[in-house]
């Protein structure tokens, strides 16, 4: 018997009987149909076949889920469900790449993001730069009815000039003027005893009265007058810089007085040094008597 | 009044004192508290000194141009 050449379906020979010849049909229709079955084995509406490993014979793929998309499984198309395709697992990652998707986690509080040509996705979270110039807050304090305020551990190695900004000094529940003092720490909270010179005078806002507030002590230097509760309040700066010769301070202060009573108003001049070159860590403001409040802003000044 | 008078007043209108150290408030200890006062006691009694040498500066100086007969005005320029 013949066979067509694709299919293999039996045909019969050109020389077979006319009398088997309807059965030569039946038997071709049904290779036919059978292999036209088994090439379209799709049943339902959205069906797909593909090849099987059986020649002649292709599989179905019954439609799929909504939202499914056609993946390949053990080599043979598929229906799968989309799954999350970032990287990211926790609270703050950042979808990053390197040859590959990839995950940046959160970095610490305050860091910032920034490029980073060694880093395998090129990005990284470091602390911000120090600029290159300006001022970075160490420290702001106010305080309230204390007969001292100590600063601790302000200054470093970091910076060789400190801005120290004063506001808002003034005394409390005492009566008449008196002056405001300033001396210094070693290490974690040593009082500095190793001389500190200083003077300071007060230039009245008439201009016509210059009066000498200077002090020369071992441990203290007065910085300015303090003004007599409700009578007025200390503000301005205290520049201080730690060079080999040691400690130089240079303050510029003024009392700014209740605009009622301008009596007492005037401007300070004054500086005072020590000859510490290294240890100095914070300083002491008080009164010479009397309890007193305000607010301190220590900053440091970029070496460059 | 003297010293240990000043420091008595100082310690009945004070009797405890406090400092700021940083952020926090702290009470003083009895040295702190000891020096504390007695710098108090030697600021306001030299306060008072100034202002009494001052008061007496300027009784004297009325006295003297009273006696004189002339004004303050006229002893400066009298001065210049």
């Amino acid at each position: 018997m013949a066979t067509t050449t694709n299919y293999g379906w039996t045909t019969p020979d050109d020389t077979a009987l006319v009398k088997d010849g309807a059965s030569a049909i039946r038997t071709l229709g049904s290779s036919v149909d059978t292999t036209t079955k088994n090439l379209n084995p799709e049943t339902t509406l959205g069906d797909l076949s593909f090849r099987s490993s059986t020649s002649n014979v292709n599989t179905r793929i019954p439609i799929g889920s909504s939202g499914q998309h056609l993946t390949v499984v053990a080599g043979v198309p598929a229906w799968a469900t989309a799954s999350d395709q970032t990287p990211l697992t926790t609270k703050g990652d950042l979808f990053t790449f390197s040859t590959l998707d990839a995950r940046l986690p959160v970095g610490t509080n305050t860091h910032v993001l920034t490029a980073d040509s060694a880093e395998a996705t090129g990005l990284k979270w470091a602390a911000p730069a120090v600029s290159a110039s300006g001022l970075t807050l160490i420290s702001a304090v106010s305080f309230g009815n204390v007969a001292s305020q100590d600063f601790l551990s302000v200054f470093t190695s970091t910076y060789n000039n400190y801005l120290i900004v004063l506001s808002g000094i003034q005394r409390i529940n005492a009566a008449g003027a008196s002056t405001l003092g300033i001396s210094f720490f070693t290490g974690t909270n040593t009082a500095y005893t190793g001389g500190i010179l200083g003077g300071v005078l007060r230039i009245s806002h008439t201009g016509a009265a210059v009066t000498g507030y200077g002090s020369y002590a071992n441990s203290l230097a007065t910085i300015s007058r303090l003004e007599e509760d409700g009578q007025g309040r200390v503000a301005g700066l205290i520049q201080l810089s730690r060079g080999s010769g040691g400690l130089t301070a240079t303050s510029n202060l003024k009392s700014q007085n209740n605009p009622n009573d301008q009596t007492n108003m005037g401007t300070y001049v004054g500086g005072f040094n020590s000859s510490n070159t290294t240890s100095i860590t914070g300083f002491k403001l008080l009164p010479a008597s009397g309890n007193f409040d305000g607010e301190a802003r220590i900053y440091g000044l970029a070496n460059s | 009044m003297n010293k240990l008078d000043k420091i008595k007043e100082l310690k009945k209108s004070h009797p405890t004192l406090n400092k700021g150290v940083n952020d926090e408030v702290v009470k003083l200890d009895a040295d702190e508290y000891a020096e504390t006062i007695a710098r108090w006691a030697d600021a306001e009694l030299a306060q008072e000194a100034e202002i009494a040498k001052a008061e007496a500066d300027a009784s004297a100086k009325s006295a003297l141009l009273d006696k004189l007969g002339i004004t303050a005005d006229e002893a400066k320029l009298l001065l210049a």
